[in-house]
């Protein structure tokens, strides 16, 4: 139900937040930046009442599993709604495999197809690629969908949190070598690191370099994805803010120019984003599965 | 901002393994079955039809062959009968040619017989003739046999 009522009021809740900043604006004005960027705790729903706009605020579940702070936050929170509604997308599109069916269903497909025949095919090839399409598909549409839920009003961005791109850049770490092994084999595997062919007195320095290049692959990853999604949002902040510090209604229509303007590259950038994580997972999949490459 | 927590770090992996293993089960796996089935369909159409135009070719080439091949041969019945109908007429006509002479020269024949016969008789109408009328003349019988054999020298004497 919860859900439910966050997607039907979607477009009311536009008005809503930019109130509700309003609001908060008073108190500390350059802190809202940061404090929108990071707030994990709360869950604010505004809700139309007869004396205007009310925000509920829903607190983070918290609780620890062996030592660990496992609440569910808000990111958490907009993770499985980024699940469910690519579920629901997919699930009642493309009802038992349905083909042309609505219009947004094949617009989902020039999607699917996409990753399929730009992504994951060319860098792989059709052999290796098809068993591994639904793990890069699930990657694509996941970061696409949690992107895209930080530009709805009062949504948040849960790949903008650095925590959840290191768990996303923790699977893609664990495919990448996961694959190199079951394909190669461990031996194979972790020798094709050393390049043939180098001198011997550079094979000291090559291991520890290479062991680098391992990790720093997907924390690249972890950082672009996170700095990406930041940087949207903290420029569509700023530019709210310019209202506030100018203290006047007069010059709102540019910074909402400004806003828009980023907010229409902010969904570009989604894309790009997401299509950027899958290539990378693919080709750092596709090296490792073949080395002599 | 760059506050770790592992909770969160963990809370993705499981979300995204459990989204994982819905959407495959769910989305994914009758999806891209769907696309193959379609891409396999569309091969096998191109191909149906590849071959359906390759058999369509040359059996229309097999067919111009047969044409001309026919067109030939009706060529060659004409010229044949075309032939044949002049030699008959050829022959026809050589034989109607003869057969025309023939009758021609058996009605000559004919009419010299007929024409001497008719001669003949005048001649012996005429001795006749000349005998009864010499007999008035006279008016004496003479041996007929006598006269007529008279007469008809006389005759062969004189010019036709």
């Amino acid at each position: 139900m919860l859900i439910a009522g966050l997607i039907l009021f979607f477009p009311l809740v536009t008005i809503a937040s930019s109130d509700a900043e309003h609001g908060e604006g008073h108190g500390d004005d350059k802190d809202f930046i940061i404090h929108h960027l990071t707030e994990m705790d709360k869950i604010e729903i505004p809700v139309p009442t007869k004396h205007g706009w009310m925000k509920f605020s829903l607190d983070a579940l918290q609780f620890e599993l062996f030592g660990i702070d496992m609440s569910i936050t808000k990111p958490v929170i907009f993770m499985w709604l980024a699940g469910l509604v690519l579920f629901l997308c997919f699930t009642i599109s493309f009802r038992g495999g349905r083909l042309f069916g609505s219009k947004f269903a094949q617009l989902l497909e020039v999607y699917i197809l996409f990753v399929r025949d730009e992504i994951v095919y060319p860098n792989m090839g059709e052999k290796d690629g098809r068993p591994l399409l639904p793990f890069f598909l699930t990657v694509f549409f996941f970061i696409l969908a949690c992107n895209l839920l930080g530009q709805i009003p009062s949504g948040h961005t849960a790949t903008g949190n650095i925590n959840v791109t290191a768990g996303l850049a923790i699977i893609a770490f664990i495919m990448i070598q996961g694959m190199g092994i079951i394909k190669n084999g461990p031996i194979k595997h972790f020798k094709a690191m050393i390049p043939s062919g180098i001198p011997a007195f550079v094979i000291p320095i090559m291991i520890p370099v290479e062991i680098i290049s391992m990790f720093t692959k997907p924390f690249a990853l972890c950082i672009r994805l996170y700095a990406n999604m930041v940087a949207g949002h903290a420029v569509i902040l700023a530019f709210f803010g310019l209202i506030f510090m100018a203290k006047s209604y007069i010059i709102a229509p540019l910074p909402i120019g400004g806003v828009l303007f980023v907010s229409i590259l902010e969904v570009f950038i989604a894309h790009l984003q997401a299509f950027i994580f899958t290539i990378l997972t693919v080709l750092f999949t596709s090296m490792t599965m073949h080395p002599s490459h | 901002m760059l506050d770790l927590h592992p909770g969160l770090m963990i809370w993705t992996i499981i979300s995204f393994v459990i989204l994982l293993y819905i959407l495959n089960k769910a989305a994914w796996k009758p999806i891209l079955k769907a696309l193959d089935e379609r891409e396999k369909g569309i091969k096998d159409d191109i191909n149906t039809a590849k071959t359906a135009r390759e058999k369509a070719e040359s059996s229309l080439e097999e067919y111009r062959k047969q044409l001309a091949e026919a067109q030939s041969e009706a060529q060659k019945i004409v010229a044949k009968s075309r032939e044949d109908a002049e030699r008959i007429g050829e022959e026809l006509k050589a034989k109607y040619q003869a057969d025309a002479e023939a009758l021609l020269e058996k009605a000559r024949k004919q009419i010299d017989l007929e024409s001497q016969a008719a001669i003949n008789e005048i001649r012996n109408e005429v001795a006749g003739l000349a005998i009864v009328t010499a007999e008035k003349i006279i008016g004496k019988a003479l041996d007929s046999e006598d006269h007529r054999r008279l007469v008809s020298e006389s005759l062969m004497e004189s010019p036709n």
